[in-house]
Parts: C-alpha cells; sequence; structure tokens
C-alpha cells in the first residue's frame, strides 16, 4: 500500500500537530499588550498621582537592571566552569561540579541570598584586612555574587547539556589532529554548543531580571523595595504595585525582544 | 495565488480590527486615577476624653471572634517565644482589654509594611504592633487612644567611635539600618545627609540588628523600649549612644470608620488603666530590662 500521507497534499505549514489558520498564527498577544500599554500610558500620563509614582519607582530600576547585568556576567563565567567540571573526566573536578549544582540547585534561591547576606558575606568581611572588607559589607555586591551563584548551578546544566549535544566524534577528530582537550573544547566544540543553548541562556536572563526582585529582602534598593518602601509610606498598594508591574513587564518583554533578535542572528543554519 | 489572497485579506481584516479596537480604547477619557486621601483635618496625637467609663457601662461585644494583625518581631511588645506562642505586651494587653469587652482575640503574623492596608482590607479586623500614632497613618486609619509614651534612639555597636550621636548620622560614611514602614525610618531618612545612600531596610528589626552587628550598618534607629529587649539578647555587643528623641505615643489601629471597636477598645483600656492591671503588664514586660518606660502613664489620657 501507499503511503497514506502521499495520497493527500501536505498541510500548510508541514510540522504542525494541529494547523491553525492564518488569522489565529497572527501574533494577537502583541496587540493586546501594546493597546493595554496605550491605554497605560494615556492614563499614567494625564495623572499627576501616577506620573509622580512612574517618577519615584524608576529610580529603582536602575539598580535592577545593575545587578542583573553583573550578576549574570558573573554567572556566565561561574556556569561555564562548573559546566566544564560536570562534563570532565577527572573524577575530582567532576565531584566538585556536581556537589556545586546539586546543592545550589537544591535550596530557594532567596534562602540562598539571606544565607549570603548574613552568614558568608560577614564570615569573608571579618576575615579580610580593613579597606576591602566594605567590599563584603555592600548588599549590592553581595546580592550580585549571591544570585550569580544561584543562576551559576541551573547555567552549568545548560553548558552541559550544550556540550553533550555537540556529536563526540568531533572532539575525537580534533584530539586526533593533533589538539588538546582544552584546544578543542575552545576552538571546536563550545562555539557550536553556544550556538545551541543560546536560548535556554536568554531565558534565563529574562528570569534573572526577576528574580533580582528577591534582593529587596537584603535591603538592595531596587525596584521591589522601593515599591514596597512608597506602598508602605503613601498606603497606595494599588498604584504602587500596579506601576511596579508595568515596568518590570516593558523590562521582561523589552529583554525578551533582544534575546530573540540574537538568537535569530547567531541560530546554526539550517 | 490563492495563498497569497488569504494572507492580504487577513492582514487587512488585522489592521482594520486593530485600528477600531486603539480608537475604542483611546476614545473613553482615560480612566480616573483612584484620587488621594481624602485631606482630612490632621488627627490630634492626643484625645483627651474627660468621660469617666464605670466599669458597669463597658461595652460588650458579645463574645466577638477578632483577627489581630501584628509583626510579631518586634520583643518585648510582641514576638513568638520558644513555644511558639505569640507573647508580649500589646498581646497582654488586648487579652486583659478583650476580658472587659467579652472579645476573643487571635494574633496572626503579618509583614509589618503592609499590615495598615490590610486592616483597611479587612484581612484582620485591628492591628497592635507598636503603631507609633502619626497624621499620614491617621489619613488611612484610625487609631485608639495612645496606650504607650515613646521616644526614638540610636543603637550602635558597643565599641563604635565614629556615631556617637544624632548629628554624627549626617557622615556621609555612616550607614543606618531601620525597619521598612516604620516611623524610625522615615525619622532615619530625615536625620542623613543623603536618604537613597544612607539608609537600609530591612524586614524587621532584628535583620536591621543583625545588619548593625554584622558591620553592614553604622547605627539602628529604633523605638527605646523596643530597644531595651534587643540589647538585653545582644548584650555587649550594642549599645544606646546620644540623646532620646521625639515625643510620641503608640496607639492600636482600626479600619477608617470602624468607630463601634475602636470605642470599644478605647473603653476597654481606660478600664484596664484604672484597676491598674496596664501598669501591672507595663511592670511585668519590662522587669529586667532598660530603659524602661513610665508604667504610672502620666500623660495618657485614659484617666
Amino acid at each position: 500500500m501507499a503511503d497514506p500521507a502521499s495520497a493527500k497534499p501536505p498541510p500548510a505549514r508541514a510540522g504542525r500537530a494541529l494547523p491553525m489558520p492564518d488569522w489565529a498564527r497572527f501574533p494577537w498577544w502583541v496587540i493586546i499588550l501594546i493597546l493595554a500599554g496605550i491605554l497605560a500610558a494615556t492614563t499614567i500620563f494625564t495623572s499627576a498621582d501616577y506620573t509622580s509614582i512612574i517618577t519615584l519607582l524608576s529610580s529603582g530600576i536602575y539598580l535592577t537592571l545593575y545587578v542583573t547585568f553583573f550578576a549574570y556576567a558573573l554567572a556566565l563565567v561561574v556556569g561555564l566552569l562548573a559546566g566544564l567540571m560536570r562534563v570532565s573526566r577527572n573524577p575530582v573536578l567532576n565531584t566538585v561540579g556536581t556537589l556545586y549544582v546539586e546543592v545550589v540547585r537544591g535550596i530557594p534561591l532567596l534562602v540562598q541570598i539571606l544565607y549570603f547576606f548574613y552568614v558568608i558575606a560577614p564570615a569573608l568581611a571579618d576575615r579580610t584586612p580593613e579597606p576591602f572588607d566594605q567590599l563584603f559589607r555592600s548588599e549590592v555586591n553581595m546580592g550580585i555574587i549571591a544570585l550569580a551563584i544561584g543562576y551559576g548551578a541551573y547555567l552549568a546544566e545548560t553548558y552541559r547539556a550544550g556540550i553533550e549535544a555537540i556529536p563526540r566524534g568531533q572532539m575525537e577528530a580534533a584530539r586526533s589532529l593533533g589538539m588538546s582537550y582544552v584546544q578543542a573544547m575552545r576552538y571546536v566544540v563550545l562555539p557550536q554548543a553556544l550556538r545551541i543553548i543560546l536560548p535556554p541562556l536568554g531565558n534565563d536572563f529574562v528570569a534573572m531580571l526577576k528574580d533580582s526582585a528577591l534582593l529587596s529582602a537584603i535591603s538592595v534598593k531596587e525596584l521591589t523595595l522601593w515599591t514596597r518602601q512608597r506602598s508602605a509610606n503613601t498606603f497606595r498598594p494599588l498604584e504602587h504595585w500596579t506601576i511596579a508591574a508595568l515596568l518590570y513587564l516593558t523590562m521582561t518583554i523589552g529583554l525578551s525582544l533582544l534575546v530573540r533578535y540574537i538568537e535569530r542572528k547567531f541560530a546554526i543554519p539550517k | 495565488m490563492l495563498v497569497e489572497e488569504k494572507m492580504k485579506r487577513t492582514i487587512l481584516v488585522c489592521t482594520i480590527v486593530l485600528l477600531a479596537l486603539i480608537v475604542v480604547a483611546c476614545a473613553p477619557a482615560p480612566t480616573p486615577a483612584p484620587t488621594a486621601a481624602p485631606p482630612t483635618a490632621a488627627k490630634p496625637t492626643e484625645m483627651p476624653k474627660p468621660t469617666t467609663a464605670p466599669a458597669a457601662t463597658l461595652p460588650d461585644l458579645k463574645g466577638r471572634a477578632l483577627k489581630v494583625g501584628s509583626d510579631t518581631t518586634y520583643p518585648p511588645f510582641e514576638s513568638i517565644n520558644d513555644k511558639k506562642e505569640i507573647v508580649g505586651f500589646d498581646v497582654d494587653l488586648v487579652m486583659e482589654i478583650c476580658k472587659k469587652i467579652n472579645c476573643k482575640a487571635t494574633f496572626i503574623t503579618a509583614d509589618f509594611d503592609g499590615l495598615l492596608i490590610a486592616v483597611n482590607n479587612k484581612t484582620y479586623d485591628f492591628s497592635i504592633s507598636g503603631w507609633t500614632i502619626t497624621d499620614e497613618r491617621g489619613k488611612t486609619v484610625d487609631f485608639g487612644l495612645p496606650y504607650l509614651k515613646n521616644t526614638q534612639v540610636l543603637l550602635v555597636r558597643s565599641d563604635e567611635a565614629v556615631v556617637k550621636d544624632v548629628p554624627d548620622l549626617k557622615k556621609p560614611e555612616v550607614i543606618v539600618a531601620v525597619q521598612l514602614g516604620t516611623t524610625n525610618s522615615i525619622t532615619a531618612k530625615k536625620l542623613v545627609a543623603d536618604a537613597n545612600k544612607q539608609v537600609k531596610e530591612f524586614q524587621d528589626f532584628p535583620a536591621a540588628v543583625q545588619a548593625l552587628l554584622n558591620k553592614q550598618a553604622s547605627a539602628v534607629v529604633i523605638d527605646t523600649f523596643a530597644a531595651s529587649d534587643l540589647m538585653e539578647q545582644n548584650k555587649g555587643k550594642i549599645k544606646m549612644t546620644g540623646a532620646q528623641f521625639g515625643d510620641e505615643a503608640l496607639g492600636m489601629v482600626f479600619r477608617k470608620g470602624d468607630t463601634e471597636l475602636k470605642s470599644a477598645f478605647d473603653a476597654g483600656l481606660k478600664a484596664v488603666f484604672a484597676d491598674g492591671t496596664w501598669a501591672k503588664l507595663c511592670n511585668q514586660w519590662w522587669k529586667d530590662i532598660t530603659p524602661k518606660p513610665d508604667c504610672t502613664g502620666a500623660g495618657l489620657p485614659l484617666k
């Protein structure tokens, strides 16, 4: 018997389980968001109350972005090192990497942040000579390190997945050409792995921006702490938390679009 | 081609719908932002009511169950003891008042900075949590009669060299730790040179004091009679410094307009004051710790 699929013409877009009509494929969520944005903008900029709130809360955005960028950069490095340890055949490195990933992934990020600020940071600071101990007493620095270590564990697993997705033969071929393990990793495996894991890396960046709100617990004056404080002093939670939510949404959607652009630019051509 | 035709039609329809939606969305006047709290006349801190409330005419709440919101991280006013019970001066005071006016109070732990809003949202029936009576808060909630006189004070580490008194907070290197949403936080912001850089806000006072001990801050601004217990717990590590400042009173917090509950508790408070229970509780909770509030109740309008 002939293949039944070949009897009928293929659906408009092959590969989809349920073909959707054209109108449904239109990105309606973008339209709805834009409309909500227009509504919110008109409301905000025609009301003196909202304008003053948004001006006040905006001062928290800088620290939110600052903390996120630095913590993410640090997490990329920590994650890469831990990820390389996880794929390493060296039993010591492998054990250390796995221990780090399992311990950190098993503890809530908020608990990690509090533990860092109240336990590890003072211990480190007390063992550091005078002018440099301020490094460990700053809540912003400690927040950045805590976020970086927390996310480093997740990124390590992402790196590992990317490295393991590269066929083993490539490493073997590189080694047989006379490259060392490090060279093969650096020039053959990692460049391809990075392009594979760009989407999850981008996801984690946006997730980290949202998780930076947890730093409000250790008095990092980012957007969430600003909102808590302003809302507590004025007793107007509705206005303040609405604006905070809108500001976060604006940042995350903007970053998502940026991440998508980068993904498309570096995608491995099919 | 058929597909292209269909695509064009879809895009056309989408554009029309989109334009229509924008017109509809923009046409009505922008939704009015909730108006600010009405500028009611400033609530007087002192409410001397010369009416005497004899025990016979005390209000009767008929055994009503009341949910009391409180940030139980504030000894000796309210805290959670080793047996996981909520205890403290505020707790005993409410329990004693409830004996007089026939109610059953249950304390519930909540974050301080959201408590007033929660009371107005009817999450709790009222709140007692070492609330300092202020005009600003009085616009949002109703305060009961003042039940304790209070001042504010600076806490520093025992070996502190820079911060000796209030004016030292102006020095730019001094970091002040406070609890979020408290009057101490507002005071601290007025006392430092740069409120944005010099004031760190924590969820509760024990966390602020921990930051002080860890040298992540050099001073804590706190209510004087809440400082006594924290100093007792951290004996030899922290001390008070400089003069006490501010002349304030603490009051219970009721929903705006809930005069029934407020007047019942005002009457009950006067009753426990008159029969000496108030002074007994005051002496009991500040028994072995200093500074101790004035347990004669001088200056409180409770007679």
